[in-house]
């Protein structure tokens, strides 16, 4: 190990996306600190500014020759960091678009401090994907839970929002002392916190291991996969999630449910897949159980939700499952399918969380699945946009959504567990039934005032003054005025869900490139 | 080496009683002192490791300065006590001169150490940059600490401020926000 490695102006160079991230961070917060508040609405600028810096930076890496590994082996930008940071920037610079005009609404006055934890926690998560070091893994992820501790708490006022906060915190914190501890088990049964060093050691004594370090290595191995799996909410550690994700501004949802399942993904198939692949045998079984856990019950448990917030939550769960085949697979194909799944995760579900919040009032009224019944009369566009979204999670072919799922079965049954394909498929057939739910809900099932409501369309001045305070309420509510920037956001979602369905080939060419598959 | 064992011993049974005490007591004075006793114990584990500097810094630091730091927020809370912040909005023009003058100095010294690109110290080059044992024997436990945490663990080092001003800024966030709706 080298203690005394001298960093040189290269070493900066491989982390220019989470500089240009953490730049425009700070920024953000020097920029709040001078302009007049009446102005930091357009503090978001800076943060999408920072995104397609980060961009820039990601392309420059894509070009750039030599060695990824920088400042001695503790980060990298290898093309699997890279095509994580691709990811994490697609949901940022989407969950930033979504922001401006919503948490305005939600009585949000610090606008400022809002975007910068944003946009720390972005640093955060494309830290931990690059990290191929113990120690880097666990501060890439510390910087990636503080800011959202405190984003998730962010409503003010809000109940609902208190519990979120400290709900994912004390819980994530207790996740981050099993993950800590089984890195230092690991760290005492090989003698190395860097993932080459690990591997190295694991190769050379893997057989005759079963004395010397076997329980020491294992129980790290258990700490370890239980810590990530918290994070990627796996079951039995997903309790957290519903209520995080319910009480949680929705932009803070949509980034949350993307990012921090990328960057933990990418730590998982460092450490398993790559790290301690010569021990396959003794964690295997784990993430098998874990990612048939999850798929069943993530689907179980979303069929039952009556509030399209925690109908969402429940169903991120039972994607993390479809995921996790990737990771129990150990395959490079696996990986390549979990790469581009999660890519194609990421645009529908910010995109599905972004129609969510602009059907959304203060304090999450408006998220129940009775607010979105006749929603197709009332808002055609954004209810056709939330269709396409929840089709494609439900992976009707098409969209994104099929094609991610095909490929991650498909490398299951290559890869020689078909029962898992099995499996999956079953539980996707669960997921068909409650994204089904909600969209019969917006076009099969009328709004109960409805004759109402569509004089009101017609002529709204002249009937608005006839119709009792609750139906006035909920015509307000369903006429919020899409921000633009919201706008924006939808139709790229709605673009790259239906783009990555019907031309997947240069994204699989990429998620490949990132498994080391030619 | 017996000696050392039964001392290891002993040891653990103290931090982990300690640990156990920190949870279990109902008292929260009772509760910091536990964690005192823990946090000596961590550091006697570092001095049986040769770790003299990470012993001398565990006291200093952490059951020095900062379980004061718990001890007096655990005698002073009370949530009654309210008093009214000083807010950010009325900074005086000395205040924002001072930020301008420090904040181009830490621009300096960041470009300098960037751009020069800080050398290894001559010692630590001639004894054999990459083994740990030979920097101890030949330049001492705190030089060699600081080695490595200057060189080969800089970047770690770096990030963790990173951490900590997403902590400030979590902080002011939500310490902010409850004295402005008690204002309300």
């Amino acid at each position: 190990m080298a203690f005394t490695y001298a960093i040189s102006g290269g070493d900066w160079a491989r982390i220019a996306p989470e500089l240009a991230l953490l730049v425009a961070a700070l920024l953000v917060m020097l920029v709040d600190a001078l302009i007049p508040a009446r102005l930091r609405g357009a503090l978001v600028i800076i943060g999408v500014m920072g995104v397609l810096a980060a961009l820039a930076g990601v392309i420059m890496l894509y070009a750039s020759s030599g060695s990824p590994s920088a400042f001695g082996g503790m980060v990298t930008s290898d093309p699997l960091a890279l095509f994580a940071t691709l990811v994490i920037l697609a949901a940022t610079g989407l969950s930033l678009l979504l922001s401006p005009g919503y948490i305005e609404r939600q009585g949000t006055r610090q606008q400022g401090e809002f975007y910068a934890l944003v946009m720390l926690a972005a640093t955060g998560m494309v830290l931990m994907a690059a990290s191929t070091n113990l120690m880097m893994i666990f501060l890439g992820l510390e910087l990636l839970s503080l800011p959202l501790y405190v984003l998730c708490a962010f409503a003010p006022g809000q109940q609902r929002a208190q519990e979120s906060g400290m709900k994912y915190f004390l819980l994530s914190s207790f996740a981050s002392g099993f993950l800590l501890y089984g890195m230092a088990l690991i760290y005492g049964a090989t003698g190395a916190t860097n993932l080459g060093g690990i591997n190295h050691f694991v190769a050379t004594h893997a057989m005759s291991a079963t004395a010397g370090f076997g329980p020491i290595l294992l129980g790290g191995m258990a700490l370890l996969a239980v810590g990530l799996a918290f994070k990627v909410s796996a079951i039995p550690f997903h309790a957290w999630t519903p209520d995080v994700y319910q009480g949680a501004l929705t932009p803070v949802t949509a980034l949350m449910s993307v990012g921090t399942k990328m960057a933990a993904f990418v730590a998982l198939i460092r450490v398993f897949d790559v790290a301690l692949a010569p021990v396959r045998a003794d964690w295997q079984g784990i993430m098998w159980a874990l990612a048939i856990l999850t798929m069943v019950g993530g689907n179980i448990l979303a069929a039952t939700q009556t509030n399209v917030k925690r109908l969402l939550a429940y169903s991120s769960i039972a994607h993390a499952g479809y995921l996790l085949i990737g990771i129990a697979l150990g395959t490079q194909a696996g990986i390549a399918a979990l790469l581009y799944y999660m890519a194609a995760y990421a645009v529908m579900n910010v995109g599905a969380f972004g129609v969510v919040l602009a059907l959304e009032r203060v304090a999450g009224l408006g998220t129940n699945l009775d607010d979105y019944r006749g929603l197709a009369s009332r808002r055609p566009a954004l209810a056709a946009a939330l269709a396409v979204f929840l089709f494609a999670l439900a992976g009707i072919p098409g969209t994104a959504g099929f094609v991610a799922k095909y490929a991650i079965f498909a490398a299951a049954v290559t890869g020689g567990h078909a029962e898992l394909t099995i499996i999956g498929v079953v539980a996707s057939m669960i997921g068909f039934y409650y994204y089904l739910r909600v969209i019969w809900a917006m076009y099969f099932v009328p709004a109960p005032d409805m004759p109402a409501a569509e004089a009101a369309n017609a002529n709204p001045h002249l009937s608005l003054a006839g119709l009792n305070s609750a139906v006035v309420t909920k015509l307000a509510a369903s006429g919020t005025p899409l921000a633009f920037s919201a706008g924006l956001a939808l139709a790229l979602a709605l673009i790259g869900t239906l783009g990555l369905g019907i031309f997947p080939a240069p994204l699989i060419s990429l998620a490949r490139q990132a498994a080391g598959l030619p | 080496m017996l000696a050392g064992q039964i001392a290891f011993y002993v040891l653990a049974a103290a931090a982990i009683g300690s640990g156990i005490g920190v949870i279990a007591f109902r008292n929260a004075v009772y509760s910091a002192l536990s964690l005192i006793v823990n946090l000596f114990c961590l550091a006697l584990f570092f001095l049986m490791l040769n770790a003299i500097f990470l012993a001398t810094v565990q006291v200093l630091v952490y059951a020095g300065a900062i379980m004061v730091l718990f001890l007096f927020v655990v005698t002073m809370l009370s949530p009654e006590n309210d008093e009214s912040l000083p807010t950010p909005d009325r900074l005086g023009l000395w205040q924002r001169g001072a930020a301008v003058g420090l904040g181009i100095i830490l621009a300096g010294a960041i470009g300098y150490i960037v751009v020069g690109q800080a050398a290894l110290h001559p010692d630590a080059v001639a004894t054999g940059a990459q083994d740990l044992a030979s920097q101890i024997s030949r330049n001492g436990n705190t030089e060699a600490f600081g080695q490595a945490l200057f060189h080969g663990f800089l970047f770690p080092f770096e990030v963790t401020s990173v951490i900590l001003v997403a902590a400030i800024v979590g902080a002011v966030v939500l310490g902010r926000r409850t004295s402005s709706r008690e204002g309300e």
